[in-house]
């Protein structure tokens, strides 16, 4: 089966500063793709590469970046406009931010629908309200004539959802959408996800910091570091056998109910621009060699079953 | 409601416009001569002490400050502005002859700039750091660093004398009108172009843009259905003060184009210690303000539904 999105050996920079290195991954419809990693990884980047929203400064300098078949890096601007929102959804990670404060949510629904062409007033409306229930959100026609700023955190972190998702789009970007929601809500939103996808087959890439959330509802993971992805496997094949000690340490810094201090990660990751020698996390890795610091190519090293690494001493 | 909102504000006003008024009539008694010395002046003549207090009686003048600020008010409201010994008739048929000039001026010139300054800050926010953006910047930056009265003489010079297309001074209707306009009019766009321009692109940078991309929401349709109109939230209230200030009556402009306004009236006043004009005009200055004030609130109220809901709740 051909993947929905597929990326190749991409590379992204901002202002000419290298930010995601030769990053490459699959996603196939209906799974979810957890993507996770330290703050500045490139998590961000990489979904806006995907749905072409770099701004002005960003620049996709090489790769391959196919949606459904289609070129996304030499797709025409206005045909990417059609996409975007018709089968390329996508939710931030502030609740209601990504709607206009000032104006009412069932105008930017309808906004949001007009811009995929014209559809039936009433078809409009059950449209829009189906999509609502869908995410436990009866009071619809209340919602509609509400401003975001009259709704909680998580009703609109639902309701941004409802809006990327009303046109059914095959594939949804999530950028941390529950890091801003108190922890029942959180809940309740990532059981939500799990149902959309149930219900449309959507194809997910959820950007998180939370490792609970990823173990819940993600199939694979990718771990990013320093603008690359160091470590990408099935769900439990990363999660229990944890090749890169990058991700052994994410994993060990997991808090837990009992037992086990916290674990950080001591030192930086190294600065977007600065060359280093070898591997990137070499600086911080408990287990370094001396070849990490230096002529190591970073190659991935296949461990079966599509799960595989940047570091070649991978061991359990 | 937003009228109740309304009725609360203008409730608010009363006692602002008390102190205003209060302050600026203590003023005026400290700073000038009464009345009956004024006379003496204007007439030329002396009148004997015993006969200036049986003046000062009559007019009241001997009364408590108080009584006299409270009876001046009433008469204030009634119409009755006193006297200017100036012009020899009455403050008030003198100040609303003026008034409309100066609402016109006011009118055209904020019609003017506003349709120069909107489109044009906004291009410029759109087209950031390409030529076009530059151009208009660089246009801006000189209309501001030109004085109002420089604008003014250079306009007299090429529109009146060389090309000789429109009238010098005064108001021979329509055509006569253009020149103190645009006078006023390339200033304040000069300034609203840039603060449309930051506006505008403040508003681009904020997430709900990037939330409408997103979305497939046309270009065209972000900019004018969303950051236009949240935009507009701060352009009204900067018009509003400049309106505020245009409604005080431009002294400069009005003057060199001796545009029958309010702002040529006070000048001529203040030059001739015409003291119950200049009253007037300080009471019209304080009402223009706290009026402009109430309206620009009531619109951003209008306007933001975020303030809206607030005084609803
Ligand atoms: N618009 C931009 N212009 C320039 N540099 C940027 C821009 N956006 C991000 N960067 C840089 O790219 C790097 C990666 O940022 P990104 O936002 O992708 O990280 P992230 O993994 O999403 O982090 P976080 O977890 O904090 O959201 C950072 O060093 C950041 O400074
Ligand atoms: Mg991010």
């Amino acid at each position: 089966m051909t993947p929905i999105l597929s990326i190749q050996q991409l590379d992204v920079s901002y202002c000419g500063t290298r930010i995601l290195n030769d990053v490459t991954l699959a996603l196939h419809t209906g799974k979810i793709l957890g993507v996770v990693g330290e703050s500045g990884s490139g998590k961000s980047t990489l979904l806006q590469a995907v749905i072409g929203l770099l701004g002005d400064h960003g620049r996709i300098d090489h790769g391959k970046l196919e949606f459904d078949g289609i070129d996304l890096i030499r797709i025409k601007k206005k045909d990417m406009r059609r996409l975007r929102g018709k089968r390329l959804g996508m939710v931030f990670q502030h609740p209601g931010a990504s709607m206009n404060p000032i104006r009412k949510i069932g105008v930017q629904f309808l906004e949001a629908l007009h811009a995929h062409g014209d559809f039936d007033k009433k078809e409009v409306r059950t449209r829009i309200l189906n999509m609502l229930s869908e995410l436990r959100l009866t009071d619809g026609e209340r919602i509609l004539n509400s401003y975001p700023f009259e709704l909680s955190g998580g009703m609109n972190q639902r309701v941004a959802i409802a809006l990327a998702m009303v046109l059914h789009p095959e594939l949804l970007l999530a950028d941390e959408p529950t890091s801003a929601l108190d922890v029942t809500v959180q809940a309740q939103v990532v059981r939500q996800l799990m149902d959309l996808r149930d219900h449309f087959g959507t194809a997910m890439m959820m950007v998180t910091h939370n490792m609970g959330v990823i173990s819940y509802m993600v199939d694979q993971i990718a771990v990013m570091y320093a603008g690359r992805v160091v470590e990408y496997g099935n769900k439990l094949d990363v999660m229990k056998h944890p090749q890169h000690p990058y991700t052994k340490a994410l994993i060990a810094a997991i808090p837990q109910l009992h037992g086990r201090k916290m674990v950080g990660i001591p030192g930086q990751p190294p600065v977007f621009g600065e060359p280093y020698a070898g591997c990137p996390f070499a600086a911080r890795c408990t287990s370094a060699r001396a070849a990490c610091r230096q002529e190591l190519k970073l190659v991935p090293n296949d461990y079966g079953n599509g799960h595989w690494t940047l570091c070649p001493y991978g061991c359990d | 409601m937003i009228w109740r909102y309304a009725v609360k504000r203008v409730l608010q006003l009363i006692p602002i416009l008390f102190g205003i008024t209060l302050l600026s009539y203590a003023l005026m008694q400290s700073a000038s001569a009464d009345t009956v010395d004024m006379m003496m002046q204007k007439r030329g003549m002396l009148i004997t002490p015993e006969n200036q207090a049986v003046m000062r009686h009559e007019m009241g003048l001997d009364q408590p400050f108080i009584l006299q600020y409270f009876q001046w008010l009433g008469k204030i409201f009634t119409g009755d502005m006193g006297y200017s010994y100036l012009k020899n008739m009455d403050v008030f048929p003198l100040f609303m002859k003026a008034l409309p000039s100066t609402l016109l001026l006011t009118l055209s010139s904020m019609v003017v700039t506003v349709c120069i300054s909107v489109p044009l800050g906004i291009l410029s926010a759109v087209r950031q750091n390409k030529i076009t953006d530059y151009v208009i910047r660089f246009f801006s930056f000189i209309g501001n660093a030109l004085p109002g009265f420089f604008v003014a003489l250079l306009l007299l010079l090429v529109f009146a004398l060389w090309l000789g297309w429109l009238p010098v001074t005064g108001n021979h209707g329509f055509v006569s009108i253009l020149l103190p306009t645009f006078t006023l009019a390339i200033a304040m766009s000069a300034k609203y172009t840039r603060q449309v321009r930051a506006t505008v692109l403040e508003e681009l940078n904020k997430d709900y843009v990037m939330g409408c991309l997103a979305r497939g929401v046309k270009g065209r349709t972000i900019l004018l259905a969303n950051v236009l109109k949240n935009s507009m939230l701060t352009i009204v209230t900067l018009l509003a003060l400049s309106i505020g200030s245009l409604l005080g009556g431009t002294a400069i402009v009005e003057s060199i184009f001796m545009w029958p306004g309010v702002g040529s009236l006070a000048v001529d006043a203040i030059g001739n210690r015409d003291y119950a004009i200049i009253q007037v005009y300080v009471i019209w200055m304080a009402v223009i303000y706290v009026g402009i004030n109430l309206i620009t609130d009531l619109i951003y109220h209008f306007l933001d539904p975020r303030i809206r809901m607030q005084g609803e709740g």
